[in-house]
């Protein structure tokens, strides 16, 4: 496994980092396709044998679940300090007022709650999940900074929202001393490459770490363009996304031709080309099935050529922007 | 004329900018360019329908739009009714610190731009682009001290990613010096990506947009397909709009079609849509020939409905960013 440093920061990272969200009692949440402890575990196993340090949770995962099945199985696994644990916050977990959010209230609470699901005293990394137009950017950035200086977490990050927001966040820690973001969460893959306008030169210029979410596409840039599988069936934010035919076909058919010619499958290209893509510290992977997790581990090894990059980008098109406003 | 504030200053504005790029010294660069002799009886139309909003550049025609610009609105009317914007960024000699945004060429580039106006103070003083090269806190204290010193009323940005007007404005609050109050950006209903960022920004903040461009160099002011000495003689121009996979044609057509059925020019019902967009102080207008002024006049007036909007907006499709 490669490591890298998560932007600016002093903190080592795997190269790839495991998305959780595949892992949570399949009845808690709405994600039907997400597996139980029994199945998550082998896969978190195998993850961290391979030397991945890294991954991703969020309280909304299967509604707790899945940080509760990670919690469990990494203290099985390894000391505290040798895993970088990351979790989020901002969607709903309970109904009514105050149950979802970036407000002080909210996040004081959604960090307690995770930490205990979780079974440790801090995470490494806390994320907003998306921009909360409600509570005005201070307050939120205040909270996480009391999160911070509380030992609760190590660093704070973001996740898709628009660059102006990004960088508005940025100065106003800033300006009052407050921990500042550090990463960037956002969906960045061959079919969705919109980031590269504002959002990636930002980071570049800030020292911000980009971890994307989707580097293939919910397993579209991984099987012949159209065809589907329980999970592009049954994901109704992935019914969202990525409806370009034309331009997308004629990537995943880039994907596909680049991969005959090395001898290695879609996925490992399709990753690769993400953990390429300046500023990138680490596509975040998620998987159903231990051959995913090998391709992913397989794919921080292979570096493409100038020539290759440019035939996987040539067919894309600009896109409307999708997945979170 | 309709009034507006720029943005959230005092600031009042037409709501037509008179933009002044197509007059000066003809240059093969830009043939289409107009003498002052052309040029004043546009100027003079526009004050009397009250513009009171003129935009150059010290770049445009090589400093000849400023002299212009500076010599004609001394004839129309007393310097304290007129709103003059110009811009610094441009390489106005060969060699270092002739172009960019550096301490060393704001400074150089005011004191110009003040004589070939003949004035002592312009309203707006606008960056014409971002400088990767200078940093942004040199770049905003420069443009403090041109404040400080009387010889801008207020500053401008034009063309650039949103997260890089938001870091000089950041450098700008941090330190106490002044901040930008309008952002001149590209807006049609042909060019429309700065939806997705820009506008969100300036709105979030109280910042006048000043599109360049409404009519998309032309093409939405006459229907698909016809031409004219600047659509095939400017090089910029053709670079900018000339995207075979856009669906341009389509949003013409949405144009000629509403044209037609309300008896509105295709220009007027273009600048009217610009407009109404939340957030815009005024569209730059550029005018050749005295119809245009009298169009961008008119639509001022024209009010779309919500239908209509929605009718023009339908064809777009998202675009490679281009301009800057």
């Amino acid at each position: 496994m490669k490591y890298t440093r998560l932007g600016r920061t002093g903190l080592e990272v795997s190269r790839i980092c495991l998305g959780c969200m595949s892992f949570g009692q399949p009845d808690r949440g709405n994600h039907a396709w997400s597996l139980s402890e029994a199945d998550s575990l082998p896969i978190i196993r195998r993850a961290f044998e391979a030397g991945i340090n890294f991954f991703d949770t969020a309280n909304v995962y299967s509604l707790g679940s899945s940080e509760e099945i990670v919690g469990k199985a990494l203290k099985e696994l390894a000391p505290r300090s040798e895993v970088v644990i990351a979790t989020k916050v901002h969607g709903q977990m309970r109904p009514g007022p105050n149950g979802h959010g970036l407000s002080r209230k909210a996040i004081l609470q959604e960090i307690d709650d995770s930490l205990r699901r979780l079974g440790t005293d801090y995470v490494d990394l806390y994320q907003i999940h998306r921009w909360d137009n409600a509570t005005p950017i201070e307050e939120t950035l205040e909270a996480l900074n009391d999160v911070v200086r509380a030992g609760k977490a190590r660093y704070i990050g973001a996740s898709s929202m628009y660059a102006w927001q990004f960088a508005k966040s940025l100065a106003v820690s800033e300006r009052h001393g407050w921990a500042k973001f550090v990463t960037m969460q956002d969906h960045l893959n061959l079919l969705y490459r919109e980031e590269e306008r504002e959002m990636l030169p930002l980071c570049l210029s800030e020292g911000i770490a980009v971890i994307p979410w989707s580097p293939l596409a919910r397993g579209r840039l991984t099987r012949p363009w159209g065809a589907e599988t329980y999970r592009s069936d049954t994901d109704n934010f992935g019914k969202t996304l990525y409806h370009e035919e034309q331009s997308n076909k004629a990537i995943v058919d880039a994907v596909h031709a680049i991969a005959a010619a090395r001898g290695v499958s879609a996925a490992q290209v399709a990753l690769a080309w993400v953990a390429q893509k300046q500023p990138v510290a680490a596509p975040i992977v998620g998987v159903t099935k231990l051959p995913q997790l090998e391709d992913a581990i397989a794919a921080v090894e292979l570096t493409l050529t100038a020539p290759e990059i440019a035939s996987l980008e040539a067919p894309y098109t600009p896109r409307a922007l999708a997945g979170f406003n | 004329m309709q009034f507006t504030r720029l943005g959230k200053t005092g600031l009042e504005v037409s709501r037509i900018c008179f933009g002044c790029m197509s007059f000066g010294k003809l240059t093969d660069e830009r043939p289409w360019v107009l003498g002052i002799d052309e040029a004043r009886p546009m100027y003079r139309r526009a004050w009397e329908a009250g513009i009171n909003f003129f935009d150059t550049a010290n770049v445009y025609a090589e400093g000849t739009s400023e002299e212009v610009t500076g010599a004609i609105i001394k004839e129309l009317a007393p310097r304290s009714e007129i709103v003059l914007a110009t811009k610094v960024f441009g390489r106005m000699r060969p060699g270092p610190n002739g172009q960019g945004l550096s301490r060393v060429a704001i400074m150089t580039e005011i004191d110009n731009s003040l004589r070939r106006l003949g004035t002592d103070y312009v309203d707006l003083y606008q960056i014409h682009r971002w400088d990767p090269f200078t940093p942004p806190e040199e770049t905003m204290e420069a443009l403090n001290d041109v404040v400080r010193a009387g010889k801008a009323r207020y500053i401008g940005a034009s063309s650039m990613w949103a997260w890089q007007f938001a870091r000089l404005q950041h450098a700008a609050e941090t330190n106490g010096w002044t901040k930008f109050v309008s952002m001149q950006d590209q807006l049609s209903l042909t060019y429309r990506e700065e939806e997705r960022e820009m506008l969100p920004l300036c709105r979030a903040d109280g910042i006048g947009v000043l599109p360049w461009s409404p009519l998309g160099g032309g093409k939405l002011t006459r229907p698909w397909g016809e031409t004219t000495k600047r659509s095939t003689t400017d090089r910029y121009n053709k670079s900018m709009y000339n995207d075979p996979s856009s669906n341009d044609h389509a949003v013409v057509d949405a144009l000629e079609a509403l044209s037609k059925a309300r008896g509105v020019s295709m220009a007027q019902l273009a600048m009217a849509w610009v407009l109404q967009v939340p957030g815009v102080s005024s569209p730059i207008v550029g005018a050749s020939k005295l119809g245009h002024v009298e169009d961008a006049i008119a639509s001022v007036d024209v009010t779309l409905s919500a239908d209509e909007i929605k009718a023009l907006e339908a064809p777009y499709q998202p675009k490679f960013v281009t301009g800057f």
